[in-house]
């Protein structure tokens, strides 16, 4: 089960940002419900310092308003790419219609 | 030759469905799938596979859907043009991982059990996926409104490798909420076998079971409870029915490699299992029967199929503007026949004001000094329904009755499309001299275009003394129902404009009583 970062969960009024321990195929449970499956999941790929980390959405599986499932391939510097199962965490951001009032969960933002 | 430019979209259908024709485009379209009632909008929906961009040289089509709504079910058109795509197809293949959606079912949540609100719709539709075949969710609102792809959510991944069948065949989902154990379930092909699916969300699914078919392929599984009506009309109940598609031979099968069927049997929240008697048992024994699609809204359950063969529908057809056509809905139910087993009926629903029916003056043909019954007795048209009362003189059937429709003579030829009813119960479709167009014209006709379809010897009436003939004929296409719905038989014809009449001969006499109607 994938764990969002402690006070890493911002809401804005059409998106939101957080931070998620995850591997490659973990499903992850937005800490916010959006009121229309018609979300768009960012995932920024990153360099730890030994391999690149492409991320982004599975399209095997469903992403909707609750949602997705997280792809990360790991390039090893000339190496063969790999499916990186290590939960270093990933930025994930997340495009959609937002209640009003959206209740931010622990370590929202407040009003 | 005949100068093929002047029938341009002439066979397009009267009553059947088909995509808005454009000569000189072919306009695709194969399998249909489920209805639905639109309650918000007071329509009747279906929808279909399409490729308006199709071409005889362009291969197997990439198919997007394409869609259709009336008011009432035998009502429903073509939406192309309309809004809110405002173009000729729905849902675009584009919005799919390879460009090609097939077929799939559409379920409504009415009661908002999953969450995303009253009346959102939930499309289940399958697709090549780029490594296997998969399904898709796609999701909108409303019904009418474009829905929007989520991704994946069943593949071959779920099924066990005893049943799996390598991942080859996966699709033609259809889904229905099973109200006994509050889950959704998917039925869906896996290549000789139908495999069983429940989901409590909508999104995430769970294997249950599968059932194997009779053939090397299965497809279209329609998983439905079915009125049972005793010979009064009466309900006295419900039965649970598979009503799908097989391809290939088997033993009780059709003479056309490819058919709707039906399986009778029990569904208790996880399997299906069939009565013995009651496997694959066909729908229908024409030649153009195929990719079943039903549907029901607390009322009659419809079924209906594709009116296409793939022995020959991706050959160019002469009459172009649209290649394939749907059928004219039917209602369904169950009844013992007259051997005592339970089969599925199905036979054209009545138009809203109810002007079908049977009659006719009661005459006698056949044997020496009866004529035979000609068209000029009634009337018709390239698109009307016929409905033909025998009933057997002394105790006796002829050794055969030929019912010849759309009949008349062209440039020299006698042209007709005929039903041949056989003393043993035999029934014979022929259009072999139907008509001088036909899929790939003006090479030779497709070996299966060619030949005579039968229904199997030993079919009797329930009223062992009489028979019913009830045939739908439109434009290109002949759909022919026995005794009330008992068996029926489709075929695509073209015969040549202006050959419409009927005739009826009998070896021996036979009482007929002849009428037709609108539909």
């Amino acid at each position: 089960m994938s764990e969002i970062i402690t006070n890493t969960l911002i809401v804005e009024k059409d998106h939101i940002r957080f931070r998620v321990a995850a591997g490659n195929g973990e499903y992850i449970r937005f800490p916010v419900s959006f009121l229309s499956d018609r979300v768009m999941v960012i995932v920024p790929s990153y360099y730890d310092g030994n391999v690149f980390n492409i991320c982004g959405v599975t399209k095997q599986y469903v992403c909707d308003r609750y949602g997705f499932t997280l792809s990360k391939l790991a390039h090893n510097q000339g190496q063969t790419p790999f499916w990186n199962s290590s939960r270093d965490p990933v930025d994930v951001i997340v495009y959609g219609r937002l209640a009003q009032n959206p209740s931010s969960g622990s370590g929202g933002r407040r009003a | 030759m005949m100068d093929l430019s002047s029938v341009s979209v002439a066979y397009y259908p009267k009553r059947h469905l088909a995509p808005v024709p454009i000569p000189g485009r072919h306009k695709w379209q194969n399998d249909g799938q489920n209805y639905v009632h639109d309650r918000e909008a007071g329509l009747w929906r279906t929808w279909a596979l399409g490729d308006p961009e199709w071409t005889p040289d362009s291969g197997f089509p990439a198919t997007s859907w394409i869609s259709y709504s009336g008011p009432t079910i035998d009502a429903m058109t073509s939406d192309d043009d309309r809004e809110p795509s405002g173009k000729d197809v729905f849902i675009d293949k584009n919005s799919s991982l390879s460009g090609t959606y097939w077929s799939g079912s559409v379920w409504v949540d009415e009661e908002n059990r999953l969450g995303r609100g009253c009346g959102s719709v939930y499309y289940y539709i399958s697709g090549p996926a780029p490594v296997l075949q998969a399904i898709y969710l796609l999701v909108a609102d409303r019904l009418g409104e474009v829905p929007y792809n989520l991704g994946m959510c069943c593949s071959p991944d779920l099924v066990p490798d005893s049943v799996r069948d390598g991942g080859r065949d996966f699709r033609d989902c259809r889904v229905f909420w099973d109200d006994d154990h509050s889950q959704l379930v998917m039925a869906a092909t896996i290549g000789t076998r139908f495999a069983f699916f429940r989901s409590l969300n909508g999104t995430s699914w769970e294997f249950l079971s599968s059932l194997e078919g009779p053939g090397p392929l299965v497809e279209c599984p329609n998983v439905m409870k079915l009125k049972v009506l005793d010979g009064q009309g009466n309900t006295p109940g419900y039965k649970w029915a598979i009503l799908g598609a097989v391809q290939g031979d088997y033993p009780g099968g059709t003479q056309s490699n490819e058919c709707c069927a039906a399986w009778l049997g029990s569904w208790d929240g996880t399997r299906f299992t069939p009565d013995e008697q009651s496997r694959a048992i066909p729908l229908d024994y024409g030649p153009d029967s195929y990719a079943t699609v039903a549907g029901s809204d607390d009322g009659p359950t419809y079924v209906g199929c594709w009116l296409g063969n793939w022995d020959y529908s991706l050959l160019p057809s002469p009459y172009k503007g649209f290649q394939n056509i749907q059928s004219y809905p039917r209602a369904c139910w169950i009844q013992t026949d007259y051997s005592g087993q339970q089969k599925v009926y199905t036979f054209p629903v009545e138009k809203a004001d109810g002007i079908t029916g049977i009659g006719g003056p009661r005459q006698t043909i056949g044997g020496e000094g009866n004529p035979d019954f000609a068209s000029d007795e009634v009337e018709t048209s390239d698109c009307y329904r016929l409905d033909v009362v025998l009933d057997q003189v002394d105790g006796h059937w002829p050794e055969e009755v030929r019912i010849s429709v759309n009949k008349g003579r062209m440039e020299g030829t006698e042209y007709s499309t005929d039903l041949i009813i056989y003393r043993n119960g035999q029934i014979t479709f022929d259009r072999t001299r139907a008509g001088i167009l036909y899929p790939g014209y003006p090479n030779e006709p497709p070996e299966d275009w060619g030949k005579t379809y039968s229904i199997p010897a030993g079919l009797k009436s329930n009223a062992a003394s009489s028979m019913i003939v009830t045939i739908l004929i439109d434009t290109s296409s002949l759909e022919v129902f026995i005794n009330g719905g008992q068996i029926s038989l489709t075929g695509l014809v073209f015969p040549p404009k202006g050959c419409t009449g009927v005739d009826i001969t009998a070896t021996q006499p036979v009482h007929v009583s002849v009428s037709t109607s609108d539909y």
